[in-house]
């Protein structure tokens, strides 16, 4: 019961982390009109957080590593939320850059102690259908960014008020991290200069920015697309947008339950058990399959 | 963090098609890199 109670926190943290994502995005029309922007200034939005977000993981992922998981996640928590605030109250254009960012780096702190802490939740056992389902958290949150804050926004009469509540329910999501599980320190296996030698990582990378990096960047122009191309109202430009990456909540649950069931068939070939039970600390990892051809390099592998 | 001013850019400068096909590049790309990737069997 608390794997599961710490589970679906930890996907609702990830579903708030990703609306912060895109809050901008389903706005733009609104914002642009507000404080004067082209294409390019709003997209730069995105890149405020996404940058914050990168400097953040660069310097900070060994501390983070030593503050522990738990409190690491709740002050991202809290960070993301002041950050929506700030972009809510914004003045200006530089300090609704400023509010991006502090979300972005909000979101910095908690993902990768998110999955050390899944990784500590499990202990010794595979984890890689919750790990799926707390990556499919943050397409999800994007996903209800573009379908209900154009709606809210329509309602409340404003982007201000859309993101003040997006806000305040980052702050709910904040306080409700206190009742999740406290785990064991799970340390990882590399760090950040393993994975910059590592070739697969850089290969990974590539992945990642061609899937969840496109996903957003669609994202924050799909609305727009609808709206201008084919004259759409906001809040159904919203709705159909959000299918975009409905896709992706679903196809990241299911990776991650493809790669248990390739690893427990793996293993099954191997040692003839169905029952993997491994650790991500790198000397209690599971005995694999003897691989086909001896790896050339020291690899920071999934830890990192 | 590149993507989306890129698709601004595309958009105000070249029209929709453009930034969906820049979309479409980046997908291929990392298409060609799996082939490229180990799997974790080939990681231990």
């Amino acid at each position: 019961m608390p794997v599961k109670r710490g589970v679906a926190l930890v996907v609702v943290g990830a579903i708030a982390f990703g609306v912060t994502y895109a809050d901008h995005a389903p706005l733009i029309p609104l914002v642009a009109a507000e404080f004067g922007l082209d294409d390019v200034q709003s997209g730069l939005l995105s890149t405020a957080l996404f940058l914050a977000y990168l400097a953040t993981t660069v310097l900070l992922v060994g501390v983070i590593d030593r503050v522990g998981p738990k409190r690491s996640v709740g002050a991202g928590l809290v960070c993301a939320s002041a950050g929506a605030a700030l972009f809510a109250i914004a003045p200006s254009y530089p300090i609704a850059l400023v509010g991006k960012a502090l979300e972005g780096a909000g979101s910095a702190v908690a993902f990768v102690s998110a999955t050390r802490y899944i990784a500590g939740l499990y202990g010794g056992r595979r984890s890689h259908f919750a790990l799926g389902l707390y990556g499919a958290g943050f397409p999800l949150g994007t996903a209800i960014a573009l379908v209900f804050l154009p709606t809210i926004a329509t309602a409340l009469g404003g982007w201000r008020a859309a993101i003040g509540v997006e806000s305040t329910l980052i702050a709910a999501c904040a306080i409700a991290w206190r009742w999740a599980p406290e785990v064991a320190h799970v340390p990882a296996a590399g760090d950040m200069r393993d994975a910059i030698r590592c070739r697969n990582c850089w290969l990974a990378s590539v992945q990642h920015a061609a899937g969840f990096g496109l996903a957003i960047a669609s994202g924050t122009w799909i609305t727009v697309y609808l709206l201008r191309e084919f004259s759409l109202p906001l809040a159904l430009s919203g709705i159909l947008g959000s299918l975009l990456l409905d896709l992706a909540v679903v196809a990241r649950s299911v990776g991650g339950s493809l790669s248990l069931s390739r690893a427990r068939s793996s293993w099954a070939s191997a040692s003839g058990s169905p029952t993997p039970r491994c650790s991500t600390r790198p000397r209690h990892r599971c005995p694999r399959r003897p691989p086909r051809r001896r790896a050339s390099r020291r690899s920071a592998g999934p830890a990192v | 963090m590149i993507g989306a001013p890129a698709m601004g850019y595309a958009v105000q400068t070249f029209g929709f098609s453009s930034a969906w096909a820049f979309v479409g590049a980046i997908a291929a790309l990392a298409f060609g890199a799996t082939f490229l990737m180990r799997g974790e069997e080939e990681l231990a």
